[in-house]
């Protein structure tokens, strides 16, 4: 090769060099003692977390707030997304000061003497005391599970935010009822954040002894909003990684950090007989590749297919080195999905580009706010098996 | 610290050193990115997670992209210890491509080289091609204490044993002799890049800067490879292993283990002389520089103004393909756009909405579509303040005055940052639109940024031609070729929206002293080059008293009282003098937009010209 020539050019159209071997196959080719610290990193085994025959999903709310402009600017003049969310002054920790001055403290206290059992007379002090209460929702799903044997399990997914949207939403769907006759044997809080944790006590209120699966990464004032809420039942901290609950149902927590200073997020896996694999996410913080190859490397499912996804799928907000590179509508279309449920945090643009790429996106009726048909939205139900 | 960790991670992570030296590196760098402004002032360009433990990053110094992996963790005598391998994939066309092994170049010039690079930690062949070093990050759970290094050697040298041969169009041409050097990397100095981004956002997310550094090295090797896949390092006198360490906090050293193996030849503790060779580097700063200096609230890079983008362009051009493109951009991103439709008359207008300076007609995940329906410069202010939005796009069919239009964005010039006049324009229709409508052509002229849409609809010759008109038109526009309205969002309104000022390559070489394009319309552009320095009291003095039609001014000049050569920027109302990277080419110019310029702008061209 002549000095002058560029290595890039003259090896263009180039696939195979002899002498090259497996160059890459040689291992790291730089010595430290530093290195010689660690073990081999262990392969993980995909888990049997068994099989169940179908998992139904009815959609209490997927609207956390309801003017994307106003929580934006409330962020935005708080301080930002790495501001402490408990320091907002959003309800129900508003403590009568501007906004980006509340505090968990100040807020709880108003309100403590009336949870979970009188939460609209709660909420009414929330509406006086903090920051745009009228925009606040929630994120919620009830989640209907039945084993093969036929025997059937329902699960809360997360509380919302508002007292008085979850309560309305709550009867609408008829959950208050289930909560009071025991019928719904957990609740499952996604992660920390405010519209799918702060609605906690009106779950409460209709049964304060439900026992609460909490993913590892909570802040104090979430442990403590547990307790404050007159919470009576167990509280289970999930450490990351994979956690069954009953045959065919699994949580995974994975350890990211989400903004208002959340930390870690649990979604669910369902191995549905002769569908294959069904996952209900929150908001999905970890990214839909990281969900879904998660799946892939850790759980065993049927068919070895992916089948459905609910809920909301957020977009890594970082996956933007290469904008010409859209990861979530190409991930999606490798992971071959035969259902997709979307809403809430996924983004209604998203949500139509799938639907416009000719993905299997199950359509709602737009109804009890919910904006978009594109979302499977608020009262709507999706049955997977 | 203690207090700002927490804040990074929660305390069941904190509670454990091994987790903590796992998850801070990866959660400092996710924390720093979730602004969009800090991010960008921080050096980040961009972040992708990989499957186990890995992430692909963009960094603002390098083409390339660099890969994070955690290697391993572990945890002694109380405290945690985890190692990054870091990997650098340089971009095919650059430079630092040629000090790699022929078979990383292979690699990276193969069509699937940017898949494999996205989800390399999966690729364990592909990826071990582009090892440039480590991190190790320590962590002290009593005084909680934090030391990042960064190890790298300052050659990576690869020797191959036996030759390497290529097979290229059925020819076999040997590319290195046997015994002879496959790579030589200045792996440290590429690492270093990296390092100062990581190192300045810890500095920036723990609000504290670094208290010790240490500096020290290894006896290095080369390598020499087999083709039976045998790797053999072999010491080299010549050849060093850097390590280069910052602590956070007052604990030093944590990683005393290996200090019988290391020469330490910079040992530095605060509040002593920081050592001359790494004095200015950005880790020293707890705050974003640009961002107010502060990370207290309201200053996180969330104070900054709407960034105002004037969106022209002809009928059918693909103006609303573009705009979808970028909303959608934006709000994947949490960024919010109000787009303002300045098209009076075009709807009907609800008559509640008197009092109010605009009509909203969609709202949604991440815009506001307003229609004009009272001045411009009213509705915009009312927008910015009900909605806060990240960027103001005003989209218009036509610049029906552009002077009135242009005086009204300048007024609100403390609300806003200006950025562009963009004008998207179809490359099918593109030669007979501009020779038959003076619009077309005005909205060329004053464009900073041309997207130049449905290229591939027309031949390479036809580009040429209209590219080339264009040019004629405005000299100093920025052109992108794009289809249906995809035109990269960080391409075009990149870092800060500062786009370079630079003439069109054809025209770089014109030795006129004044190249006028008049039309038979009356908006027009002048291009002056400026043989000398300019007097800058008696520029400024001209400038000051321009009449509002002149337009625009923009381009590079030099004043006798300094060397320093500045970007001018003018539109009514408004003009700033910011100064020039190191790169801009030799020539001083002034390009000037507006109506009858030969009159309007006398006195200025006669000071210029002189």
């Amino acid at each position: 090769m002549s000095d002058n020539m560029k290595r890039r050019d003259f090896l263009k159209g180039t696939t195979t060099g002899v002498g090259l071997g497996l160059l890459g196959a040689m291992g790291i080719y730089s010595y430290s003692p530093l290195r010689k610290r660690y073990f081999a990193k262990t392969t993980r085994k995909m888990t049997d977390i068994g099989v169940c025959k179908s998992v139904k999903v009815t959609n209490i709310s997927e609207t956390s707030w309801f003017d994307n402009g106003t929580l934006m600017g409330d962020i935005k003049g708080a301080g930002g997304l790495l501001v402490n969310q408990y320091d907002y002054n959003w309800p129900p920790f508003g403590n009568g000061k501007e906004l980006g001055e509340g505090s968990y403290k100040e807020g709880i206290a108003k309100i403590k003497h009336l949870l979970p059992d009188r939460v609209d007379e709660a909420w009414k002090i929330c509406v006086d005391n903090s920051v745009h209460p009228e925009n606040a929702g929630g994120y919620s799903a009830l989640l209907d599970v039945e084993e093969m044997s036929g025997k059937k399990h329902k699960f809360l997914l997360d509380t919302g935010w508002s007292y008085d949207w979850i309560h309305k939403s709550y009867k609408r769907e008829g959950i208050d009822k289930m909560l009071e006759n025991r019928e719904i044997e957990a609740m499952i809080i996604s992660h920390e954040h405010f519209d799918h944790f702060w609605g906690l006590p009106v779950t409460l209120k209709y049964d304060p002894t439900i026992t609460l699966y909490i993913p590892e990464g909570f802040y104090p004032e979430g442990l403590q909003y547990i307790k404050d809420c007159g919470h009576q039942g167990k509280v289970i901290t999930i450490p990351n990684g994979l956690n069954t609950f009953i045959p065919g149902m699994a949580s995974y927590v994975f350890p990211v950090p989400i903004i208002c200073r959340v930390y870690g997020e649990q979604s669910l896996y369902f191995n549905v007989a002769d569908k294959g694999m069904v996952s209900v996410t929150g908001c999905c913080h970890q990214g839909i590749i990281r969900f879904a190859e998660t799946a892939y490397n850790e759980v065993k499912y049927e068919n070895d297919n992916f089948y459905g996804i609910y809920g909301g799928l957020h977009i890594s907000p970082f996956d933007d080195w290469d904008p010409k590179y859209d990861d979530l509508v190409i991930s999606l279309k490798n992971y071959d999905f035969d259902v997709i449920a979307c809403n809430h945090c996924t983004g209604i643009l998203c949500a139509r580009k799938f639907i416009s790429a000719g993905y299997p996106v199950v359509e709602g009726s737009a109804q009890h706010r919910s904006k978009d048909k594109a979302y499977l939205g608020n009262g709507d139900t999706i049955t997977f098996g | 610290m203690s207090r700002r960790l927490s804040t990074i991670l929660p305390p069941a992570i904190l509670a454990d050193a091994e987790q903590v030296a796992m998850k801070l590196l990866p959660a400092v760098m996710l924390r720093a990115n979730f602004i969009p402004g800090v991010r960008q002032r921080l050096g980040w360009r961009g972040i992708k997670e990989c499957p186990n433990d890995g992430f692909s990053v963009k960094i603002a110094e390098q083409e390339g992209a660099f890969g994070l992996n955690l290697a391993g963790a572990t945890q002694q005598r109380g405290q945690g210890y985890a190692t990054f391998d870091l990997y650098y994939f340089p971009s095919p066309e650059e430079e630092w491509l040629e000090s790699f092994s022929i078979a990383a170049c292979i690699a990276a010039l193969q069509p699937d080289y940017l898949h494999l690079l996205r989800e390399f930690t999966t690729h364990e062949t592909f990826k071990t091609l582009f090892h440039i070093g480590q991190l190790n990050l320590a962590f002290n759970p009593k005084n909680r204490a934090i030391e990042l290094s960064l190890e790298a050697a300052d050659q990576l040298i690869l020797i191959s044993a036996d030759g390497v041969t290529i097979t290229k169009e059925d020819r076999q041409e040997q590319v290195v002799a046997a015994g002879e050097v496959d790579q030589d990397l200045a792996a440290f100095s590429l690492a270093l890049n990296f390092f100062r981004v990581i190192t300045t956002s810890f500095s920036f997310c723990l609000k504290e800067a670094p208290e010790h550094l240490k500096r020290s090295y290894l006896p290095g090797h080369h390598y020499i490879y087999h083709h039976d896949q045998q790797l053999e390092p072999e010491q080299h006198p010549k050849v060093k292993v850097i390590n280069l360490a910052l602590t956070w906090g007052t604990d030093f050293p944590l990683a005393e283990t290996y200090n019988n193996v290391y020469q330490t030849d910079i040992l530095w503790h605060s509040p002593e002389l920081k050592p001359l060779e790494y004095a200015d580097e950005a880790w020293w700063q707890t705050q974003v520089p640009g961002a107010r200096f502060s990370v207290d609230k309201n200053t996180m890079g969330i104070t900054e103004r709407p960034k105002l983008i004037i969106l022209t362009g002809f009928l059918g051009s693909g103006k609303t393909c573009f705009l979808n493109h970028f909303i959608e951009y934006q709000a994947e991103r949490n960024a919010f756009v109000a787009i303002v439709q300045n098209e009076i008359g075009a709807k009907n207008l609800d008559t509640h909405l008197i009092g109010q300076h605009y009509a909203v007609t969609e709202i949604d995940e991440g815009c506001i579509c307003c229609t004009l329906a009272g001045s411009l410069k009213l509705a915009l202010s009312e927008i910015m303040s009900g909605f806060q939005p990240d960027f103001v796009i005003v989209e218009t069919t036509g610049l029906a005055n552009p002077a009135n239009f242009l005086n009204e964005v300048a007024e609100l010039e403390d609300q806003l940052d200006f950025c562009s006049i963009t004008t998207v324009v179809d490359a099918t229709q593109g030669v007979g639109v501009l020779k038959k409508y003076g619009v077309a052509r005005e909205q060329v002229i004053l464009a900073d940024v041309i997207l130049l849409n449905k290229v591939s609809s027309i031949s390479a010759a036809e580009l040429k031609t209209l590219s080339e008109q264009i040019q004629t038109l405005n000299p100093l526009t920025t052109i992108h070729h794009g289809n249906y309205g995809d035109f990269s969002a960080p391409e075009l309104y990149g870092v800060n929206l500062t786009g370079n000022i630079q003439l069109a390559d054809s025209l770089n070489r014109i030795n006129t002293t004044q190249h006028h394009t008049h039309l038979s319309q009356d908006i027009s552009s002048a291009l002056v080059e400026l043989k000398s320095p300019l007097d800058k009291n008696l520029f400024l003095e001209k400038t000051s008293k321009l009449p509002n039609k002149v337009l625009r001014i923009k381009g590079v000049i030099q004043f006798t009282d300094s060397n320093k050569r500045f970007y001018y920027q003018y539109v009514p109302g408004s003009h700033s003098l910011t100064s020039t990277e190191e790169n801009v080419p030799d020539e001083n110019f002034l390009v000037i937009i507006g109506e009858d310029i030969k009159k309007s702008a006398e006195p200025l061209l006669t000071l210029i010209t002189a």
